[in-house]
């Protein structure tokens, strides 16, 4: 491998004879009025076929033999521009596209590029624009990137309402959010009912649930990447909302001579400023809001050197004069672009992840005690990516991420406090990561993606490790001091993916992926709580290992109105966990002990089909899957079905311009109830009725539906007015459909020898009423 | 109300973390619940055992019963005709049926139980699968020391939700690991006589401290079955308990209040130390107790 990595190193810095003549056009490309980077716009180059697309930062290049050629750059909602180029010499040429929308006078449009989906090689990928997550009906008026997310074909809800999501049969914790490439641990707000992605300063998510690309590691199942915007580079520009339970504003402007731009932006809910008008006092003396902000600075140096700084503070306070619970995520990440050379684009970043939780008690009262726990992500890496030719593109780089888990410190301040201040120890490990990966085309026909990384995870005292007997009793322990890495994992991740491109409008696809997962979540329960608990790999638990083969053929129609795919997988997950009965998870020293190891598997065939057009756009997704697990010390060693295997599983989004300034959408969600535990016996202690369960997870909820629409009352866009303005009235499960949240087995109190099963649901119809403006 | 209850003592003692979780559930889910019909397999019938040797009790008993459909909606179904005895120490006693409470079972003797005993029932000519061939269950437990407890207090607690009174404690803690259990009687009645009534606690977060006016309990104004009022006599019975019968409490409470889907992993059985299939419990524990009367 490092020989590999060795040889390629060389090949770039000595321009070899076979690459010599080549001339390399390059540059940005951007939204013409914001002066934002656009992120995997295609540019075809028409003359050979070949062409490339623009990276995460919306540099591309070019490498071609001198000549004339038309060079066609195209973006989703943007309208392409044909671009024609005498090519003698190394050239920069920066592409500005017009959004589709706002395309006021006439430009070579061309549907060119509209077949991205065909020509990309990755199978089980999304990108979702920020522009197509805004029409989505959104829960109480919150655009947000996480529902959106959840309507693609093999990505589930985990309970109603929640921010928390399964790919392909996986557990939340296996997906690896990253905001500007920082890792946020836990992505919700009020318990999972929102995420805490602000919209308005989001410019794009692209959500990997199979063929997760080289340079990303250590988690199973998908990798999210949500980018936030750079900052109008042109104008100073002003949005914002005034919503049913939250208000947003965002400022974005050009700094030092066009040189530079920012952007800050912030969220706040405001449900605690109506709780005092309400009558039920135990409701009207709390105080309960969550905020975000996001910042982001970046500045051009010169033509080959660009920096970023991006944050975000995010934080839910919830209490009253009796208690109070705070929890919140900080990111920060600085990145360095750097062009070696026109062919050679290199980024450089620190990144910085801390989530933290605090509940307790005022210390004024008797017996006051605290709990805070907290999760910390440094890390630094360098990624590069060669353009040797319009058919070869490399990628390569090096990543270290250290973390320090604070499972919980309980202080108890005051002299006559009963309790002790208790702290459970420590986590402290090292995840490195190097990768190299290539994608090649074949002529017209054929694309490979090959891509190998290797992943080295090492525990680093202070620490104490349990050692356990068979029936998960403490035997004894053993002390690492500080410094000392004193245990290993790694191995090799292998990426594959292959694209058979039949034509224009068909292509077949193939991935095959192994993915290494060596930090997880303690959790056991199916909705989202604040209260997460981190663990890493250790000499008890082996890191979690993934395989997944995918393949999927791919077909537009209408002149690539209609794209539609249909993807099947298979995914084998080595070293699962789960937890033993009545697990004890919060608080405990000795959480290893409750650990159960075991494997799992998933597989499903996901349809999709998606229409754009001028005025109604809209897709559908279906997904038929199964997962399940083995695990010899849980349900008598018999396999059961995951927690979130929904078998069925469907999503229709659509969006209608009704009017020029009326806009109707409407999403409708379908989904198998999730599997629960019943009781199939009972017996009586004491006055109460005591369940008897044959067998985990074998009933299943009633099944899930729910209509979501909404209406957007848009303003008048004229020619010079810079003011726009619209209303939209959003309406959340539309025909007040009591989706079961849960079921509970009750012993009448009137009749102690009768028992009956009780629903529960959260939601019935809410309706939201949200103004947004920019200027 | 049965909210305030689910609540209480869930994982985080006082009653100010109780609040909070309280306004949490009224802010955050004004969740609805209402009936369902549910369809439930059947399962095969198990014996179930649930007998108590007290450090302060003359009179001992075991309950025989099985197990039946979820849905049954009759009286737990009686095992009578067993052979039921009880070593302790050295000692053997016979426990006989009681003819007054069906599947009861009682010693011919009066005996104190004694902390540091070790106590093995065993049960024997019971045939609960059917097959015509009788099965023997046996289990065992061993008191513990009692913990002293020094006095109470009763004071009223005030919150939004729900008034009522604190129950405090003031003990020494031993430094060891110890499990509490806590009961109440007002006016020498037994208020905790229910497993989903029952306190328990380990000693997790005050291991070795002077426990100084320690939230026990919370008693709501608004439920007759729990509220004091000035001039009422509380007693609180604090029981040292073995480790297993503290975990068959917690995991008895989490299952009968069902699963809510934040809080809680998925159901599983109820942890019994009784041998074989049997479900239930086989406990010995020492009592102290102390009392106060309500002031305001």
């Amino acid at each position: 491998m490092l020989r590999k990595i060795l040889f390629i190193f060389l090949y770039i810095s000595i321009p070899s004879a076979a690459v010599a003549q080549k001339v390399t056009l390059s540059g940005y490309v951007r939204d013409a009025k914001s002066g934002e980077e656009l992120i995997g716009a295609s540019l075809a180059v028409m003359e050979s076929g070949s062409g490339t697309i623009s990276n995460q930062y919306g540099f591309y290049s070019l490498s071609l033999n001198p000549g004339f050629y038309t060079i066609v750059c195209s973006y989703v909602g943007y309208a392409g521009i044909s671009k024609p180029v005498s090519l003698g010499e190394n050239m920069v040429f920066d592409f500005e596209l017009q959004e589709s929308s706002s395309t006021l006078e006439e430009v070579t449009v061309t549907a060119e590029g509209r077949n991205a989906n065909i020509t990309r090689l990755e199978t089980g990928t999304a990108q979702l624009p920020i522009q197509t997550i805004r029409r989505i009906p959104a829960f109480m008026g919150e655009v947000d990137v996480i529902k959106a997310i959840q309507m693609l074909p093999g990505v589930q809800a985990t309970s109603e309402g929640s921010s928390g999501f399964s790919v392909r049969g996986g557990t939340p914790d296996q997906n690896l959010i990253l905001l500007d490439e920082a890792p946020v641990s836990n992505a919700s707000h009020l318990m999972g009912f929102f995420s805490v992605f602000n919209n308005d300063a989001i410019k794009d998510v692209k959500l990997y649930k199979g063929d997760i690309p080289a340079y990303s590691g250590g988690r199973l199942s998908s990798l999210l990447e949500v980018r936030m915007k750079e900052g109008n580079n042109r104008n100073v520009e002003v949005t914002g909302g005034i919503g049913t339970i939250s208000s947003r504003l965002t400022v974005e402007g050009p700094l030092f001579d066009k040189k530079a731009s920012f952007l800050l932006s912030g969220r706040r809910t405001y449900a605690d400023i109506f709780l005092p008008f309400a009558k039920d006092p135990g409701i009207r003396d709390n105080s309960l809001y969550f905020y975000d902000l996001n910042g982001k600075l970046n500045f051009t140096i010169n033509e080959n050197n660009r920096l970023f700084i991006s944050a975000y503070a995010g934080k839910d306070v919830f209490g009253n004069k009796f208690a109070s619970m705070f929890f919140g995520n900080s990111t920060f990440t600085l990145r360095w672009n750097h062009l070696f050379s026109k062919k050679l684009f290199s980024n450089f970043t620190l990144i910085s992840s801390h989530y933290f939780y605090n509940l307790g008690t005022p210390d004024s009262e008797a017996n006051a005690f605290t709990w805070y726990s907290s999760l910390d992500d440094q890390g630094i890496k360098g990624d590069f990516i060669y353009y040797l030719t319009p058919a070869h593109t490399f990628k390569f780089g090096i990543s270290s991420l250290y973390h320090r888990i604070a499972p919980g410190l309980i202080t108890a301040p005051g002299d006559d406090n009963s309790f002790s201040e208790t702290e459970l120890p420590e986590n402290y490990a090292l995840e490195n990561g190097v990768y190299f990966s290539g994608e090649s085309e074949f002529g017209k026909i054929f694309a490979l993606r090959y891509g190998l990384r290797y992943s080295l995870f090492s525990n680093v005292g202070p620490a104490t490790v349990y050692n356990y007997d068979a029936s998960y009793r403490v035997t004894d322990s053993l002390v690492y001091s500080r410094g000392d890495f004193f245990n290993h994992y790694g191995g090799l991740e292998p990426r594959i993916a292959a694209n058979l491109r039949i034509n224009g409008a068909n292509a077949i696809k193939a991935s095959y992926s192994r993915t290494r997962q060596y930090l997880q979540m303690a959790s056991n329960s199916t909705a989202g709580t604040p209260l997460d608990i981190w663990f890493p790999a250790s000499p008890n638990v082996r890191p979690q290992v993934s395989d997944q083969v995918s393949a999927g053929y791919f077909r537009n129609m209408l002149d690539d109105r209609i794209e539609t795919s249909l993807e099947v997988y298979y995914k084998k997950m080595d070293n699962s966990i789960d937890f033993a009965d009545h697990a004890s998870l919060l608080l405990n020293p000795y959480l290893e002990g409750e650990l159960r190891i075991g494997k799992a598997w998933s597989y499903g065939v996901e349809l999709y089909a998606k229409y754009t057009g001028e005025k109604f756009t809209g897709w559908i997704s279906y997904t038929r899957s199964r997962t399940q697990r083995l695990f010899p010390e849980i349900n008598n060693g018999v396999a059961y079905v995951a927690p979130f295997d929904k078998p069925n599983d469907i999503s229709l989004v659509a969006s209608y311009q009704v009017l020029p300034r009326l806009a109707l959408s409407a999403n409708w969600v379908y989904s198998t109830g999730i599997p629960v535990t019943f009781p199939t016996g009972r017996y009586e202690i004491l006055g109460n009725i005591l369940p008897v369960y044959t067998g985990r997870n074998e009933y299943r909820l009633p099944d899930y539906h729910r209509l979501d629409l909404s209406l957007t009352l848009q303003g008048k866009k004229k020619p010079g007015r810079k003011y726009y303005q619209e209303l939209n009235l959003s309406v959340y499960n539309a025909y007040a459909r009591k989706n079961v949240w849960t079921i509970s087995f009750v012993q009448d109190s009137n009749n102690p020898d009768q028992t009956y099963a009780e629903m529960t649901y959260l939601f019935s119809i809410i309706p939201a009423l949200t103004y947004n403006f920019n200027f | 109300m049965r909210r305030i209850t689910e609540y209480k003592n869930r994982f985080i003692p006082g009653p100010g973390m109780l609040v909070l979780f309280f306004a949490a559930g009224a802010v955050l889910f004004p969740a609805c619940t209402e009936r369902i019909d549910i369809k439930l397999d059947s399962t095969y019938t198990r014996l179930v055992v649930y007998g108590e040797i007290t450090s302060d009790s003359l009179r001992h008993t075991v309950k025989l019963t099985s197990t039946a459909d979820y849905f049954s909606n009759t009286p737990a179904p009686v095992i009578s005709g067993a052979t039921v005895e009880l070593r302790a120490g050295d000692e053997l006693y016979l426990l006989n049926p009681d003819p007054e409470n069906p599947g009861q079972y009682k010693p011919d003797v009066a005996f104190r139980g004694k902390p540091g005993t070790r106590y093995i029932l065993q049960i024997s000519n019971v045939d609960i699968d059917g097959n015509g061939e009788t099965e023997v269950y046996e289990a065992e437990t061993t008191m513990p020391e009692a913990v002293a407890v020094d006095s109470i207090r009763v004071i009223p607690f005030q919150t939004p939700f729900f008034n009522g009174h604190q129950v405090l404690l003031f003990a020494q803690d031993p430094g060891s690991q110890q499990f509490y259990n806590y009961k109440i009687l007002r006016n020498g009645e037994l208020l905790t006589d229910t497993l989903i009534e029952f306190i328990s606690q380990s000693d997790e977060l005050f291991n070795g401290n002077y426990l100084y006016a320690l939230p026990v309990t919370f008693l709501n104004d608004d439920d007759p079955d729990e509220s004091v009022k000035t001039g009422d006599f509380v007693t609180l019975e604090m029981s040292s308990i073995p480790e297993e019968y503290y975990y068959f409490i917690s995991d008895a409470r989490s299952e009968i209040f069902g699963s809510v889907p934040i809080f809680s992993g998925p159901p599983a059985n109820v942890r019994s130390n009784i041998s074989g299939d049997a479900l239930g419990f086989f406990v010995a524990y020492s009592v102290s107790r102390a009392s106060a009367f309500v002031f305001f």
